[in-house]
């Protein structure tokens, strides 16, 4: 009889112990979840291997620590003109955990609103009411792979961009719309840029974030409306490098995409490559905690500080350290133009891509940012602010982030 | 009698060992958190000061660390997502549904007046 109740207190003392380790699963999986809304939220306490901290206090200061980086890899060269016309895929479709597989290129969904495209629009149009004339405000609403690879995509006579897609080149156009009335905003819809070069790896097929060479076509539309010269990819002013081996194959890039796929076999056999650009020329790079504005580091010749190798998921953050800082952008360039950078996860590959464009670039996490965004703009001397974010940022709840920090 | 409540000491004090042992030698998750699940790194214990101990701040952060930090936590996060799974449980991560979601069709209603959507921020301007 006592045995039996001692197995039975042994039972529950095991029992405690799996209830304790489910919970703190749990906890596990419900701050996953939280992050996944915010397509990669970042907290803001852990560093990248790279950094060093000082005591430097306040924005702008200057840094305390250099970093240098070593330049790898071969020139790129890339289609300027892609003319190859658009074919869909007839490679076989899967459905995987709420997201879609066609071939080896993993999709969202599309599920922002013409309501928040509207508060969107209505937000970074009191953004430049504020900041007046002087200083130029610019929009640019980058559309998700989606948008392009699942145009004319029929299986069994159902169209999976109007089942799926969600108007989202409709809706983009609508923003167009909205800001061409008069608001004093320059629009940029990258859409038909990037859509020209569906061919090239202008996306990742793993993770729901563009590439850098997506950012380059959509800073060449930036260049072109905003009137300022800005170097071509084969100019030699670039210089291509990324997570290679040392005999310059290319490292598996699996992005985020592949856990949230529920871990999708046809998307680990076919990782992606994951590169970026280095420029010709001495710069230099200042990062701050984007709540305390202390300066964290500097890096030297590179916006793209060291990611561990074995966190392949979170490669992407190699591209100015993710969202976790307030980035300064020293350019080298003497122009005296200053801009601003309002973006969320895809504008960290865009903003190096103004380079040549700008003397100062700004970076700054609309989503996390705690102060007011007009005064900083004024106090950075800004001459360009541009929004730059994905079209699930700008049509969905994040939009009110941008409304927020006008009001701080 | 005496031998069993030995037994049942002895078998605590086991189960104790093996929790502790497991925190404390398994290598911890470190570097992406999740290492492969989540674009982010793993959360790291605030600087301990009296600011930070005072608003809580220090005390959370060494919870959210031990979680973020919890051995072989990615198979953990499976494992109770399989468990969940028998109960039917839909949740955003780690179970396949049936079918895709399509998106909610009130988001592709254009509105009349872009004046006359709801603004949120509208009474803090």
């Amino acid at each position: 009889m006592m045995f039996i109740k001692n197995v039975k207190r042994l039972f529950c003392l095991a029992l405690t112990f799996v209830l304790i380790f489910l919970t703190a699963c749990t906890d596990v999986e419900n701050e996953l979840n939280a992050s996944k809304d915010g397509l990669s939220s970042v907290p803001s306490v852990s560093r990248g291997e790279s950094e060093t901290t000082s005591k430097d206090k306040d924005l702008p200061d200057d840094s305390s620590q250099i970093l240098d980086s070593s330049i790898q890899g071969d020139d790129s060269t890339v289609d300027n003109d892609s003319t190859n016309p658009y074919a869909p895929t007839d490679e076989p479709f899967e459905f995987a955990n709420g997201l879609m597989i066609i071939g080896t290129r993993c999709m969202e969904a599309f599920g922002g609103s013409y309501d928040n495209a509207t508060l969107y629009s209505k937000y970074v149009s009191q953004h430049k009411a504020d900041l007046g004339d002087a200083v130029n405000v610019y929009s640019m609403v980058v559309p998700t792979s989606g948008s392009i690879y699942l145009q004319d995509y029929v299986v069994d006579g159902e169209n999976y961009y109007e089942k799926y897609g969600g108007q989202q080149v409709e809706k983009l156009e609508y923003i167009d719309e909205l800001f061409a009335d008069g608001t004093g905003v320059v629009s940029l819809n990258v859409y038909e840029t990037l859509f020209k070069h569906w061919d090239e790896d202008i996306y990742f097929r793993t993770d729901w974030h563009w590439t850098q060479l997506g950012a380059y076509y959509a800073a060449q539309v930036f260049s072109e409306k905003s009137g300022l010269n800005m170097a071509d990819l084969d100019s030699g002013y670039y210089t291509k490098d990324g997570k290679y081996n040392e005999d310059g194959t290319a490292k598996a890039f699996i992005g985020a995409f592949y856990a949230s796929s529920g871990k999708a076999q046809v998307l680990k056999d076919n990782p992606d490559e994951l590169f970026w650009y280095e420029f010709n020329h001495d710069y230099t790079v200042d990062y701050y905690d984007r709540e305390t504005g202390k300066t964290l580091k500097t890096t030297r010749n590179t916006c793209y500080p060291h990611i561990n190798d074995a966190a392949v998921s979170s490669w992407y953050m190699s591209f100015l350290d993710a969202d976790n800082n307030i980035c300064k952008i020293n350019t080298g360039t003497d122009n005296g133009r200053v801009a601003v950078v309002f973006k969320d996860s895809f504008g960290n590959c865009f903003a190096p891509m103004l380079m040549s464009m700008f003397e100062t670039v700004y970076t700054v996490d609309f989503r996390y940012f705690t102060e007011n965004s007009v005064e900083f703009c004024q106090s950075v001397g800004a001459t360009d602010v541009l929004f730059v974010l994905s079209s699930f940022s700008a049509m969905g709840n994040n939009c009110l982030n941008i409304g927020k920090m006008r009001l701080r | 009698m005496k031998k069993l409540y030995i037994i049942n000491i002895v078998a605590i004090a086991l189960v104790a060992i093996a929790v502790i042992s497991y925190r404390a030698f398994l290598p911890p998750t470190t570097g992406a958190a999740g290492g492969g699940y989540e674009n982010r790194n793993v959360v790291t214990i605030e600087e301990f000061n009296a600011k930070n101990w005072f608003n809580g701040s220090f005390t959370d952060s060494v919870t959210k660390c031990f979680t973020d930090t919890l051995p072989r936590r990615n198979d953990l996060i499976d494992a109770v997502t399989k468990i969940k799974s028998f109960y039917g449980e839909e949740i955003e991560w780690g179970i396949k549904p049936i079918d895709l979601t399509e998106p909610d069709k009130k988001n592709d209603i254009k509105p009349d007046n872009p004046n006359n959507v709801f603004d949120p921020l509208e009474n803090m301007n």
